[in-house]
């Protein structure tokens, strides 16, 4: 065969190449910052993690309401662990652009119908809290906008968690 | 534009037959018809209804008052029960179908005669569904993006209901997307397992994220990422990735880890 260079194939706006060179560049500057501070496990894998978020959610960048939460809570970490030491409840982050700051309520239907499952796809079941709980950044807005926060959410997930399987699989052949 | 509104408020009242109608009379996409029905310029709509006005009661045959009965008695609106005008507005509008379709001013009488007589058969026909226009709610008489909502006979048509079965449908849309995203999720039938599906689904990622993530902190620091000095090393790595992620042959992935796997062990 031709000796194997890099396929011109590819194609560089796949949400994949992205995430795979975002998260190896935060790797990089993961290892290079931090080297010669606390270097046990957990701490590590606390980073890594963290890592892999920041990527995920620079990749994306300010188009979801999801990776601007992350974005939002990693840039203002040491600020927002203040606040968990002096009271434990997190609120959302106050964005400007959002009318209501901060509140988890929604917005109830104006007009009263009497068959309530339609306006009400979740039912009484807890879901939609459960699932706002893993969405981050999905405590303000209503139930359509979760939906679709949601899918984008798993789609960026789904690959992260493809590039980091490919990673580990080539760190193990080593 | 008052006679254009009034002329909305009461089609708005009977949408159901019309719409059955035109459903009949091969309706052409989205409803422009009706769009076109309501900018038919008004002159003309109240000329026919001037004109109707005196001969309709002689034209029109007895056995249009039962079906037009058994039609408002299937729409659960709130509809005016007397049967006479109800005819008449009806009737008038099918000459005003038969205009915007047709493009020709034909003789009024003439096809409100025959019409008439084919509408029993037609609403009998036209069982299952009538496209709905919620158009004409608000007072401005300005042009309002109109919403396509398939009204079923017999179903609520004021704007509330439409309003909450349009916000339904898009839910219902993001949940097949949703549905499609995650595994195995298309058998399930009912939203509730469904999203329980979806959270289990969010719930598992997040565990694999932090499983790999520890498992890379493992392996890192057999591996010195310090490339200060050797840029290439970076580069074959993120080469390699390339490979990987592309699930490119398995020749040159091999070649790659060979070449991998040598610079990363003069780094030992």
């Amino acid at each position: 065969m031709s000796p194997p260079q890099q396929p011109t194939s590819i194609n560089p706006n796949s949400l994949k190449i992205q995430l795979a060179y975002r998260f190896l560049h935060n790797l990089n500057n993961l290892n290079t910052k931090r080297s010669n501070l606390d270097n046990t496990r957990i701490r590590r894998s606390h980073r890594v993690k963290l890592a892999a978020y920041a990527s995920m959610a620079y990749v994306v960048g300010s188009r979801r309401a999801w990776s601007r939460a992350i974005l939002w809570k990693i840039r203002n970490r040491a600020v927002l662990a203040r606040f968990k030491r002096v009271d434990h409840k997190i609120t959302t982050p106050l964005r400007h652009h959002h009318v209501h700051a901060g509140s988890v309520k929604r917005r109830t239907p104006s007009c009263s119908n009497p068959k309530r499952e339609y306006s009400d796809p979740f039912g009484n079941s807890g879901q939609e809290v459960k699932l706002r709980k893993l969405v981050p950044g999905s405590s303000t807005m209503d139930a359509l906008g979760l939906l679709d926060e949601t899918a984008d959410y798993i789609k960026c997930l789904a690959t992260q968690v493809e590039v980091m399987k490919n990673l580990v699989d080539l760190y193990s052949i080593i | 534009m008052n006679k254009g509104e009034e002329l909305g408020m009461e089609t708005f009242q009977f949408g159901e037959e019309i719409q059955s109608l035109m459903a009949v009379v091969q309706p052409p996409e989205a409803g422009n018809s009706f769009t076109a029905l309501l900018e038919l310029p008004a002159n003309q709509a109240v000329k026919l209804l001037h004109s109707h006005e005196e001969t309709a009661p002689n034209n029109l045959p007895s056995s249009v008052f039962p079906s037009a009965e058994n039609s408002l008695e299937t729409t659960t609106s709130s509809v005016v029960p007397n049967s006479s005008p109800n005819n008449i507005n009806l009737v008038k509008q099918e000459p005003i179908d038969s205009d915007s379709m047709h493009n020709s001013s034909p003789n009024p009488s003439d096809p409100v005669v025959s019409k008439s007589t084919k509408r029993k058969e037609r609403e009998t026909n036209v069982k299952s569904s009538a496209k709905k226009i919620k158009s004409v709610t608000n007072d401005d008489g300005e042009e309002l993006p109109y919403v396509h909502v398939r009204a079923r006979r017999g179903q609520a048509t004021d704007s509330h209901s439409l309003a909450e079965r349009a916000r339904r449908e898009k839910i219902n849309a993001r949940m097949k997307l949703l549905q499609e995203l995650v595994p195995g999720c298309n058998k399930i039938s009912g939203t509730a397992m469904v999203l329980d599906e979806i959270i289990n689904h969010v719930q598992s990622l997040q565990r694999q994220v932090e499983f790999l993530s520890m498992r890379l902190a493992a392996v890192h620091p057999n591996i010195d990422i310090n490339l200060d000095n050797i840029f290439s090393a970076e580069v074959i790595i993120l080469q390699s990735f390339y490979l990987l992620m592309c699930n490119f042959t398995c020749y040159a992935i091999i070649h790659k880890f060979l070449s991998v796997s040598t610079f990363i062990k003069t780094y030992h």
